[in-house]
């Protein structure tokens, strides 16, 4: 089948733009396995939380009397705040006790705190999705015969590539960044040179926990409907592109969330809708046969 | 701080991984201005006890250093207050800039001001370090590595600098030039306790020097009467 040129160039829009949210999640989980070695569960769900922090604070700001600027950003800071207290609290009550446990028990308390923050959600906000609140009027900006750019998608690539530039930042540039990857590559090596170590993984988590503050309140606005279980299948499919860019690399996780977000998009398009999930399992098994280390990861992989 | 006065003190410092004891009940002080070394056989326990030293193994024990008992301080902790470990394979990041790797050991320094002196003496120990600044830590040759891990381990501004093995493997001209460093930062101030397979070379210029045997001290001494005694030729100076 031969797809027409006009649909391709908005299949890619909507794929990069889906890869953008994928890859602020993935970002999440690479690098708390970077500097821990540990597969966050919680993390999708520390997404969930961020977008209903953001949808009770706009509500109670009314910032959906005007949209704008001012709303989304309002909205994002919201967000990441909720979501890096909670990402300190979970890394400070549930891991940091086990940290020198089996690596098992560290994996099944992760699950654990994952039901936990899913089903206290229900219990806390009810299950039943709730509408997110419109921070920004999506118009069509750019209407050509191939392709029309709409406000959202273009708020997506703008807050995702402002979040990567400064992450950018922060990482390469900064003494915390640079311990980052110091204690991400020994931890040991790390902490004779005098690096806290306790503190750089709790920056990790703030940082990660960010991030996917940011990509709940991008996907709030892109789907606006929110529930305590919205975490498990977008959480499950940016911990596939964190492995197929190579878990514990970040460019490795921008990568294949690209990759992911692309192919989803396109294989909806152009074979069958009913294979949107099935494709993420199929990456996966696929990835973890042919190259388990992921496309720009290092060598060894921890089973998990 | 004038020489004579007692830097570090041990008493009966066990040391364990799990179960598997590698240190047992040693006891040994380090004065300040001294070079100390610490020799044996492969498995001894020298590493096991820098490494208890430095705070990577639980310190069963009594570890006092500059009059302060440091049995619980964590490891980084312990860099802060002048306790510099230079581990066993270097422990460079090699996937970053030889730079970064020597800034790394700067950031818990509160004394800015000092540092880029400290720099400018370690690329005079070391010019070739100088020459490979931009070049990822990853891809310098052995004796490379081992200058670039010295500088970093200096730039932490060590009172004692406890440095594992830091010849091994390389090239004889390499090794001299990293003796003569060690004898220059002693020089300067810098009290060191260092492990060496080269037992002749190290306790040549010790002022002092523990044998370690199956996690026990079996011999102390001057370096020269450690030099000079038979069993000692005999087991690890290879006469
Ligand atoms: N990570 C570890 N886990 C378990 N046992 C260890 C570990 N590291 C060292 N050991 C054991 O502790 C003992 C002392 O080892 P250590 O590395 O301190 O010896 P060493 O004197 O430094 O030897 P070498 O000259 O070979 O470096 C050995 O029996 C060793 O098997
Ligand atoms: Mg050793």
């Amino acid at each position: 089948m031969i797809p027409e040129s006009s649909d391709f160039f908005q299949h890619l829009v909507n794929g990069l733009s889906l890869g953008s949210i994928y890859a602020l999640i993935a970002l999440g989980y690479t690098m708390v396995y970077g500097v821990l070695q540990l597969i966050n569960f919680a993390h999708a769900d520390i997404y969930m939380m961020g977008a209903f922090a953001s949808y009770y604070v706009s509500r109670w700001m009314g910032l959906e009397i005007e949209p704008g600027f001012y709303a989304l950003t309002m909205a994002l800071l919201t967000s990441m705040l909720a979501c890096a207290v909670l990402g300190i609290l979970i890394e400070r009550l549930a891991y940091r006790p086990l940290r020198r446990a089996p690596k098992l028990n560290i994996l099944i308390t992760a699950i654990g705190v994952s039901l936990l923050l899913q089903f206290g959600a229900q219990v806390m906000f009810g299950a039943d999705p709730k509408v997110f609140p419109t921070l920004i009027v999506d118009q069509s900006l750019i209407e050509t015969p191939f392709l029309i750019l709409k406000t959202l998608d273009v708020t997506v690539f703008a807050v995702t590539l402002l979040a990567l530039l400064a992450l950018h930042y922060l990482v390469y540039h900064t003494k915390m960044g640079k311990s980052m990857r110091a204690v991400s590559h020994s931890t040991v090596s790390a902490s004779l040179l005098g690096i806290n170590v306790n503190r750089v993984i709790v920056f990790t988590f703030v940082l990660g926990s960010c991030l996917a503050g940011i990509g709940s309140v991008l996907v709030g606005l892109k789907y606006p409907k929110i529930e305590p279980l919205m975490g498990v299948m977008i959480g499950l499919k940016a911990f596939v592109a964190a492995v197929l860019g190579g878990i514990g690399s970040m460019s490795g996780a921008v990568l294949g969330a690209m990759i992911m977000g692309l192919s989803e998009e396109f294989v909806v398009a152009y074979l069958s809708s009913t294979l949107r999930d099935a494709l993420a399992f199929g990456l996966l098994i696929g990835i973890l046969i042919w190259k388990p280390s992921g496309l720009m990861g290092k060598n060894t992989i921890e089973k998990v | 701080m004038s020489r004579n006065q007692q830097l570090l003190k041990v008493e009966n410092l066990s040391l364990s991984y799990g179960s598997i004891q590698a240190v047992r009940k040693i006891s040994f002080e380090i004065f300040s201005g001294e070079i100390v070394s610490l020799i044996g056989s492969n498995g001894a326990g020298k590493s096991s006890t820098l490494r208890g030293l430095s705070g990577l193994l639980p310190n069963n024990g009594l570890v006092n250093f500059m009059g302060r008992d440091i049995t619980k301080v964590e490891p980084h902790q312990r860099v802060s207050l002048g306790l510099v470990h230079c581990p066993e394979g270097r422990g460079l990041f090699p996937q970053m800039s030889v730079k970064e790797n020597l800034e790394l050991g700067t950031f818990q320094r509160l004394d800015r001001a000092n540092i880029s002196a400290d720099y400018d003496l370690c690329f005079k120990l070391f010019p070739r370090v100088k020459e490979r600044l931009n070049q990822l830590a990853g891809t310098l040759s052995g004796g490379e590595q081992q200058m670039v891990a010295i500088c970093r381990a200096l730039l932490g501004q060590p009172k004692l600098l406890l440095l594992d093995e830091p010849s091994l493997g390389l090239a004889p001209i390499i090794v001299a030039q990293i003796f003569s460093v060690i004898k220059q930062l002693n020089q300067r101030g810098t009290s060191i306790l260092l492990v060496e397979q080269n037992a002749k070379q190290a306790l040549k210029i010790s002022h002092r020097a523990y044998v370690l045997e199956t996690g026990e001290i079996k011999f102390s001494g001057t370096g020269s009467e450690l030099l000079n005694n038979d069993e000692i030729q005999k087991s690890y100076l290879g006469f």
